[in-house]
C-alpha cells in the first residue's frame, strides 16, 4: 500500500477533511490576527498610535 | 563583481558588524569577497583582527594614495579588508579627495585578477547615502540596516516621507537585532512587518544574539569565535539569499 504523502486512503476522516480545510482558512485567519495584533500594538504605544504613523499602504493597518 | 552598499537607518543598527560577518558567510560559499570601510569610525577591520593602533587605510593616505594592495590585507578567514584608515577632522564629509580615491579602488578591484574579488562589500556610515554628492555608482544596491527599537522607527517614517531619496540607488531593508523574547522589540518587528511593503523589506532577518558582540570583544569573526551561534546561520541565510538574488547587478 502506497505511504506516499497526500495519500487519503489510510487517512481517518476527521484528519482528510482538516487537510482540505485547514489551508483555506489559515490565510484568512493569520490576516485577522495580524490586524488585531497591530490595532494592539498601536492602542498599546502612543508613538506608533494612527495619528502619528505615516505609514497607510498596508491593509493590515486598517 | 556585484557591489552591495550597507547603511544603518540609525547609529548602532549594527551596519559595520553585519558587513563583516555577511563577508565570511559569502565567503564560506566559495564567494571571492572584498569589504571597503567608508566609515571614519574604522571599526570594520577590528572586527578582521586589525590592531586598534593600525593606521593603514584607504582613505587616509590622500596626499601619497598607495594602491589598494598596500593599504589593505587578507584576514585570516580570506577577505580582502579595505579599512578606513585613522580618522582625521574632515573624515565626516565626503571630499572630493574621497570621491575620487572610491573611484580609484573600485577600479583597482574590478582590475585584479589575483585576488579577482566576487562581490565588494562597503560599509557605509549611517545617513551617508543621502549625501548630494553620493559616491555610489548608478543603480548600486543598498542594504538598509533596521533595528526594531522607537528611533529607528522614527527614522523609517522619515525615511519614507523624504522626496530627496536618491533614485539613482536600489534600496532593501533588513531588520536585525530581532528579539522576539522582548517585548517592544517584538511589537515594534510586528508592526514593521505589517506596514513594510514586503518587496522592500527582506524576508529574512538576523536576531539578537550575544554571541554577536563577544565575538567582536575578542576580535574575531561570529563563526570564528563559535559555531554554536544562531547568527551563522542567519548571516548563511543572507548570504544565500543575496547570491540567488539577481537584484544585485554585475
Amino acid at each position: 500500500m502506497s505511504t506516499a504523502k497526500g495519500s487519503d486512503d489510510r487517512t481517518a476522516l476527521d484528519i482528510r477533511n482538516l487537510r482540505y480545510f485547514v489551508p483555506s482558512y489559515q490565510q484568512p485567519f493569520i490576516e485577522a490576527v495580524a490586524t488585531q495584533r497591530v490595532a494592539a500594538i498601536r492602542k498599546k504605544w502612543r508613538l506608533f498610535s494612527k495619528q502619528t504613523s505615516a505609514f497607510t499602504s498596508s491593509s493590515a493597518t486598517e | 563583481m556585484k557591489l552591495l552598499a550597507i547603511e544603518s537607518l540609525v547609529g548602532g543598527a549594527g551596519a559595520t558588524t553585519l558587513t563583516a560577518n555577511l563577508a565570511a558567510a559569502l565567503r564560506q560559499g566559495e564567494q571571492r569577497v572584498a569589504v571597503i570601510d567608508c566609515c571614519a569610525q574604522n571599526h570594520l577591520a577590528a572586527h578582521f583582527g586589525q590592531p586598534l593602533t593600525e593606521a593603514m587605510g584607504v582613505f587616509t593616505d590622500a596626499e601619497a594614495p598607495k594602491s589598494l594592495l598596500e593599504s589593505a590585507f587578507i584576514s585570516a578567514s580570506g577577505v580582502l579588508v579595505a579599512p578606513y584608515g585613522s580618522a582625521t577632522e574632515n573624515t565626516q564629509s565626503i571630499t572630493a579627495q574621497h570621491q575620487q580615491r572610491f573611484e580609484q579602488l573600485l577600479q583597482e578591484l574590478q582590475e585584479l585578477s589575483k585576488p579577482r574579488v566576487d562581490w565588494v562589500l562597503l560599509n557605509l556610515p549611517t545617513g551617508f547615502s543621502f549625501a548630494p554628492n553620493v559616491m555610489l555608482p548608478n543603480a548600486a544596491s543598498c542594504l538598509l540596516v533596521l533595528e526594531p527599537e522607537p528611533r529607528c522607527y522614527m527614522n523609517l517614517q522619515r525615511w519614507q516621507a523624504r522626496q530627496d531619496r536618491p533614485e539613482q540607488l536600489r534600496y532593501r531593508a533588513i531588520m536585525n537585532k530581532v528579539a522576539p523574547h522582548l517585548e517592544l522589540p517584538r511589537d515594534i518587528f510586528d508592526l514593521c512587518q505589517a506596514e513594510l511593503d514586503p518587496e522592500w523589506l527582506l524576508p529574512l532577518y538576523i536576531n539578537r544574539d550575544q554571541h554577536i558582540p563577544e565575538a567582536l570583544a575578542t576580535q574575531q569573526l561570529l563563526f570564528e569565535y563559535t559555531l554554536g551561534a544562531q547568527g551563522n546561520a542567519d548571516f548563511a541565510e543572507l548570504a544565500a539569499w543575496l547570491q540567488a538574488s539577481a537584484e544585485i547587478e554585475q
